[in-house]
């Protein structure tokens, strides 16, 4: 008998460890250079990366473009093609040689940017390890806060170089003890971009000041927009492609964190408006109910409205417009406010501990982020409205005009962000923004749907919260 | 004397056996190494608590607060693991008793004598195609055809079938029955295959008398295949009990939020192995707890199977044997007194 349940016991543990190293083991390999490939083309594509409807690590495979191997190679960590984009072009004209040496490792999505790139910081001697790497706002506190990046001072910037930056971009990049470790080459206020087409058929008018003051001025304007557009195009346009939309809107107007000093979870008064707004928009069937960077929400922003469905406001920030809208918007987009002031985005670059040649970081990112004339020429191509007020005002003065913009509504794209920008407060930006702002949508989801009220939904988030970084309560 | 002569011959016997052994070592070796020490290991790092913050790891010792904590005995803690034991354990079912079912006939089917089903072997390929598909593209393939706007979902909307605003990936039952649906779509061609080996294996004589003795198919399969497949009903459902306890590939690509593997709807089709995962990236500690937990789970659950599916008469025989073998020795003492 006792020879039996031995037996027993010793082919469960052979039988269940062996299925245990199924799963297990892609994960692991997928962060070698085994699992990554090497193409040398240049995408320019203005997909999203991270629009996949479903991602994890072990699926989306690095895309690394230039020679690993190389002696010199100089290798430049993002998760879209958008820093690599600057790099092919602007930084390719001015310094040649640099650029020869680049190796760009674009990980093909910012939800899984961090596993991976957390893995490869431990590993030094991996010929992909980071030189310098972009860092979105929703984590760049977790690094720059880490003893992982190099500070202003190792790099050669002064406090001279970076004078002309937006101070909130400053304050992101800057740790604990004041050390400025991550450098923002574009500033990003927030507003709402609207298609004029559809502006002119549903809402009767494209004249951004009418728009924003009778339908963007207040959430009670908005959704009352919401149902004009929904009954006037029998529910094949709708104001907005999901309520989700709005969260950045709420989210980076806060002026509580989720957390406060005592590793306290909290819920900003904000946060309990955006839940109440997004119920609205359910309740209403005001919204095609998308997720953002999902595919329908991509489709619904090239819809026509008529055969197939289109969203007629994305919210929106510079880099929004040459990154993610679609042909369809090209000379057809008209800016408002919105109700509230908010910011969306950026991409801070940053110099890891253990770069090859810190010099040439150095030299990389305070040309990038730092120099008037490349920041002019960043937004030549772009449009990109950059983190540097002399440049702005260079731009400013050449009249530099926006090929998406809607011409009739004459606007300025600098002229429209320039005092947007001026007020943009980040200080509410946690390490862990990215994967508790996902567990909140979770559970907004939930309220909205009408399957459990807003107490319970906030208990919810609060308990997963707790679960998943347990040193918050 | 004659004890040393059959020593002697005995030492003259060769030996094969022990090759046998160096045969196998790889394996154990190989066991060894790579499954039965990180076994081991984990149940050390079960205890230890990793607060990871800011790429800085502190590592100290728990004991079994990870424990605890799992079963929602400290305070303020959740038992979420065995929420999602209850979604692995609901995911796992409506896959399991429609593929058994399907599989059952199937074999039955393709290997009954007297039909002489055409193109046999196409149908086995075919239905076993699935499975070799890679388990992440099914997933991402389902999602799409059935999100929001997808075309099977646009069709059944069209034909009526599902109400305007129903949406497969925010319902509970939609999302867990579509991964259902794909676990045992992918399997069922596997479990066939298996039961019509074990069906295969059954003499071809007891069909053959039950014939004779005008035995219909029902009959003949409820009396004759489905006890005499019983050891490979068991390996099936142990193995497929296994697997799906530790389910991850589909539901983690299927419907899960950005980051963090949460199973949408409201977690409700996170799985165990996904908590894992999840908690990997911020409490190694508690991962480990969790897999221990799964293990020890896994463990019971097949030694309950294997107990209560034994094979009843051979046991009650095997026991009236050895019964009748006492009372007979008790006998011969008896006697002998």
């Amino acid at each position: 008998m006792r020879k039996k349940v031995l037996g027993v016991l010793l082919s469960t543990a052979m039988v269940a460890t062996a299925f245990t190293g199924c799963g297990g083991s892609d994960s692991t390999s997928s962060s070698t250079t085994g699992g990554n490939t090497t193409t040398d083309t240049t995408a320019t594509s203005g997909e999203d990366t991270s629009s996949s409807a479903a991602t994890s690590t072990s699926e989306v495979e690095n895309v690394v473009s230039g020679d690993a191997a190389a002696e010199d190679a100089f290798v430049v960590w993002g998760w879209n093609d958008d820093i690599k984009n600057i790099l092919d072009n602007e930084y390719k004209e001015a310094n040649p040689d640099d650029y020869a040496r680049i190796v760009f490792v674009n990980t093909g999505g910012s939800d899984v940017y961090q596993t991976k790139i957390d893995e490869m910081l431990n590993d030094e001697s991996n010929e992909l390890y980071p030189d310098v790497m972009g860092l979105e706002v929703d984590y760049v506190k977790k690094y720059v806060n880490s003893d992982s990046l190099l500070s202003a001072d190792d790099l050669g910037i002064t406090a001279d170089d970076t004078a002309n930056m937006y101070q909130y971009n400053k304050d992101l990049g800057t740790d604990a003890d004041g050390k400025m470790k991550a450098f923002f080459w574009q500033a990003t206020p927030g507003c709402y971009q609207i298609r004029a087409d559809l502006a002119k058929k549903y809402l009767g008018t494209t004249d951004p000041a009418e728009l924003q003051d009778k339908y963007f001025s207040s959430w009670d304007n908005m959704i009352a927009a919401a149902k004009t557009v929904n009954d006037a195009s029998k529910g094949k346009v709708k104001l907005l492609s999901g309520y989700t939309d709005v969260f950045r809107t709420f989210s980076n107007s806060r002026t509580t964190g989720w957390y406060d000093g005592d590793d306290k979870i909290t819920i900003d008064p904000n946060m309990e408006e955006y839940m109440e707004v997004a119920k609205q928009f359910y309740e209403g069937d005001l919204t095609f109910n998308t997720d953002q960077w999902t595919d329908d929400w991509n489709a619904n922003m090239e819809g026509d409205g008529k055969k197939s469905n289109a969203a007629l406001a994305y919210s929106g920030c510079p880099w929004f417009t040459y990154w993610c809208l679609k042909d369809v918007w090209k000379g057809n987009t008209i800016l408002v406010n919105g109700p509230q002031q908010f910011y969306w985005g950026g991409t801070g670059l940053s110099a890891t501990k253990g770069c090859a040649d810190t010099e040439l970081a150095g030299r990389m990112i305070k040309w990038i982020t730092c120099d008037v004339d490349a920041l002019v020429a960043i937004n030549k191509r772009s449009s990109d409205f950059v983190n540097n007020t002399e440049a702005l005002a260079q731009i400013q003065k050449s009249n530099a005009t926006c090929d998406w913009l809607f011409k009739g509504a004459k606007q300025n794209v600098i002229e429209f962000y320039l005092p947007l920008a001026d007020s943009i407060d980040a200080s509410t930006s946690t390490a862990e923004d990215q994967t508790i702002n996902d567990l909140w949508a979770s559970q907004v989801k939930e309220y909205v749907q009408g399957n459990v009220d807003a107490d319970t939904a906030i208990e919810d988030f609060k308990a997963s919260v707790h679960d998943t970084y347990d040193y918050l309560s | 004397m004659s004890n040393n002569t059959q020593g002697k011959k005995r030492r003259r016997t060769v030996e094969y056996g022990r090759w046998g052994y160096f045969f196998i070592a790889p394996f154990f070796i190989v066991y060894l190494f790579f499954q039965f020490i990180p076994l081991i290991s984990t149940l050390y790092y079960s205890t230890l608590k990793y607060t990871r913050r800011n790429l800085q790891e502190t590592i100290s010792f728990a004991g079994l607060k990870n424990f605890a904590d799992l079963l929602g005995i400290t305070e303020g803690e959740r038992a979420y693991m065995l929420t999602y034991l209850g979604n692995t354990l609901i995911i796992w079912t409506f896959n399991f008793v429609p593929q058994i079912i399907i599989s059952l006939l199937m074999a039955a089917w393709l290997s009954d004598t007297k039909v002489k089903l055409k193109l046999n072997g196409l149908y086995k390929c075919v239905i076993y195609l699935p499975s070799l598909i890679t388990a992440a593209s099914i997933s991402v393939l389902f999602h799409s055809l059935f999100s929001a706007q997808g075309p099977i979902t646009m069709t059944l909307k069209n034909l009526g079938i599902i109400s305007k605003n129903f949406d497969f990936m925010s319902s509970v039952g939609g999302t867990r029955g579509i991964i259902s649906y794909i676990l045992f779509w992918m399997w069922y061609g596997n479990t066939s295959l298996l039961l019509i080996s074990g069906v295969l294996g059954i003499s071809p004589d007891i069909y053959e008398a039950a014939d004779i003795d005008g035995a219909n198919s029902a009959r003949k399969f409820f009396s004759i295949t489905l006890p005499l497949l019983r050891p490979i009903l068991m390996y099936v459902l142990i193995t497929s009990l296994i697997g799906g306890l530790q389910n991850y590939d589909i539901p983690a690509l299927f419907n899960v939020s950005k980051t963090g593997l949460i199973g949408q709807p409201n977690d409700k089709s996170t799985t165990l192995t996904m908590y894992i995962m999840r908690l990997h990236a911020s409490n190694d500690g508690k991962a480990a707890a969790v897999s221990v937990m799964l293990f020890i789970i896994t463990l019971l659950v097949s030694c309950v199977l294997l107990y209560t599916m034994r094979d009843k008469d051979a046991e009650q025989a095997r026991k009236e044997e050895k019964a009748a073998h006492k009372a007979a020795k008790m006998g011969i003492i008896q006697e002998d007194k």
